[in-house]
């Protein structure tokens, strides 16, 4: 155990060195490269977020999204209707998602079995309709367009780069998190929790708070890519950040990847965001729905062959070229 | 008040879909121990199929019903064979990723096909109208769908009930080590639970269709409801699921009426959470599970 966390800090500080290379690569690149580079990074840090309460404590979230659109609005209706910086907005976003995180996670994590999956579909589903109904302050279904006037106080830039470096640093953030969660006591006991409940309590973990806290950690930190994915492409609307499909696409990333290893979900993203936008940008006029085709037939196939994902894949290799078996 | 009694009729009736869909959910939750995020899209399958062979060769939609149920039938076996039973045995995380994923497939699929716009079926004569009964009018198409419903409970209740075939099911329910013992065939009824799920996503499809339009996300809202209907009529219950179907659709149509039709999804919602809150096991106990 104690040399996987030795294995999580390398990991880190490689992602702390990418997150650099990538910002200087999107500083030169074409701006479509540019583009890519940091939706993968916003993507990432999505996944990661999730991979608390969907990875580290086996309770897998439809509500993703919510947050995720929940950071977004927060923080655009305080930029756009009371003047408030970006900056204060991703604050208050992330104490928003943690707030209707922890409440989501008060009625359904006492109980066990799949209740968490379907309070959090209905979740999400209504943060998307209320989201439309509102339409006096969120601008309904046509969304809301963000001030395009750049500058490091407004959090808005004409360049790649600044994003990419913001998203990164926020990406490592999440990461951090997780690195830190897998090596705390939380972390044993999210584990036992996921593995087998019932066993869990009986040896004392109090299950209900140990999943109320991931839970909660997990909705404040996609929230606040919310606020930096809105500030990004400055116009949101209900669709394109609280979506079903959104939340859908987080789980694809994540579990892919690896859900409950700390750099799975970012793997996943890595993988399957590019070849999804490259598939949108070629065939999404004439095919729309193909790059959601792939998705589900690449989720399928991972679920079926690869329950532990790309990482655990590479996990089990590790052991077998250690020598130590694959049995563990 | 002639109003609060029409709007309550018709969120009863209504309520008969609902209850379609989540006996579909109910039986093979109660059965397998999987939650099925597919049903939606399975319903929407069953819309489009529907639609189609309306619109190719003509059926009325209640012509359409047998052969749009069967095909969802074999469809379901179909995804089972293949996708499904690999996860029967692992946790519930994955097996509601592998339902996802087959949702996605079918959701893009059907956007590829048909594309994402809102299509309706052309509504025959007679499912247009209305009857009256005293000062409530009640619409046909409605009228059916609940009276569909209720055979429907019926006959799944006598299947599981009174036949041999009902009886092996409810054991594997029980216990499923303990039925293969007795010389149950486990998997093939699995196999047999998720094409009778999928055919009652598909008979929900077929009565849906004439009321409201098909476009490739239409499943996903209707699969809340769905969901709702199961924790409140209690994970694995027949009665509980059609009983459950009847109270969303009374409460939708009601809180839509007292509220505006958009505040009742957040009412339903909130019952949900209600009933998650004050008595999780809902109000009945599993017949299946």
């Amino acid at each position: 155990m104690k040399r996987q966390g030795g294995l999580n800090i390398v990991l880190l500080l490689v992602s702390l060195v990418l997150v650099g290379v990538f910002t200087a690569v999107s500083a030169a690149a074409p701006i479509y490269v540019g583009g890519m580079i940091v939706t993968t990074i916003i993507y990432a840090a999505l996944a990661t977020s999730w991979n608390v309460v969907g990875g580290f404590a086996g309770q897998l979230s439809l509500a993703h999204a919510g947050f995720f659109g929940l950071g977004a609005f927060t923080s655009s209706i305080l930029y756009v209707k009371l003047d408030i910086s970006p900056w204060i907005g991703l604050v208050i976003a992330i104490i928003a998602g943690a707030a209707v995180a922890f409440l989501i996670g008060v009625p359904t994590f006492r109980l066990r079995g799949p209740y968490y999956a379907l309070a959090t579909l209905a979740l999400g589903i209504i943060l998307y309709s209320l989201s439309v109904q509102l339409n006096s302050i969120t601008g309904g279904h046509a969304g809301m367009s963000l001030p395009p006037t750049p500058s490091w106080a407004n959090m808005t830039f004409l360049q790649q780069w600044p994003y990419a470096l913001i998203a990164g640093i926020y990406l490592l953030i999440c990461l951090g998190v997780g690195v830190w969660i897998v090596s705390s006591r939380l972390g044993y006991q999210l584990a036992a929790v996921r593995e087998d409940e019932e066993a869990a309590r009986a040896l004392g973990v109090n299950a209900t708070k140990v999943k109320l806290i991931a839970g909660t950690i997990s909705g404040a930190l996609a929230a606040g890519v919310g606020t930096i994915y809105a500030q990004y492409v400055l116009f949101i609307t209900p669709d394109s950040v609280l979506g079903t499909a959104v939340a859908i696409e987080i789980i694809v990333f994540a579990v892919v990847g690896g859900s409950g290893t700390v750099f799975g979900p970012l793997l996943g993203a890595v993988l399957l965001v590019p070849v999804g936008q490259v598939i949108l940008r070629e065939f999404g006029g004439a095919l729309p729905g193909l790059h959601t085709l792939v998705y589900g037939i690449v989720v399928v196939i991972v679920v079926l062959l690869f329950p532990r994902g790309i990482a655990g894949l590479i996990g089990a290799a590790q052991r077998r070229i250690r020598g130590r078996g694959v049995r563990a | 008040m002639t109003s609060v009694a029409q709007v309550l009729v018709s969120g009863l009736l209504i309520g008969g879909i609902y209850a379609l869909l989540a006996l579909g959910i109910t039986l093979v939750l109660g059965v397998m121990k999987i939650v099925n995020f597919a049903q939606g899209e399975l319903m929407m399958v069953g819309m489009y199929l529907t639609l189609v062979l309306n619109t190719a060769f003509g059926l009325h939609p209640y012509v359409a019903l047998p052969i749009v149920a069967l095909g969802l039938f074999l469809l379901g076996v179909l995804i089972h064979a293949g996708l499904i039973r690999w996860v029967v045995d692992r946790g519930h995380t994955q097996q509601i990723v592998m339902t996802l994923g087959v949702g996605i497939i079918l959701q893009s699929l059907a956007l590829m096909l048909f594309g994402g716009s809102f299509q309706t079926v052309p509504v025959p004569p007679f499912l247009g109208g209305t009857i009256s009964i005293g000062p409530i009018q009640v619409a046909t198409a409605r009228l059916a769908a609940f009276i569909l419903a209720t055979i429907v409970t019926v006959v799944l209740l006598l299947l599981l009930n009174r036949t041999l075939v009902g009886r092996a099911v409810r054991a594997t329910a029980m216990d499923t080590d303990a039925a293969t013992l007795m010389g149950i065939p486990v998997r093939r009824v699995y196999l047999v639970t998720m094409g009778i799920g999928a055919a009652l996503a598909g008979i929900a499809g077929v009565m849906l269709t004439p009321l409201y339009p098909v476009y490739p996300t239409v499943g996903v809202n209707i699969l809340m409801l769905g969901f709702v209907v199961v924790v409140l009529g209690g994970l694995g219950s027949i009665t509980g699921a059609f009983v459950g179907g009847l109270i969303v659709g009374v409460v939708e149509a009601l809180s839509g009426l007292w509220l505006g039709a958009s505040l009742s999804q957040i009412v339903v919602f909130a019952l949900f959470l209600l009933v998650l809150l004050v008595r999780p096991q809902g109000i009945f106990r599993g017949d299946v599970a």
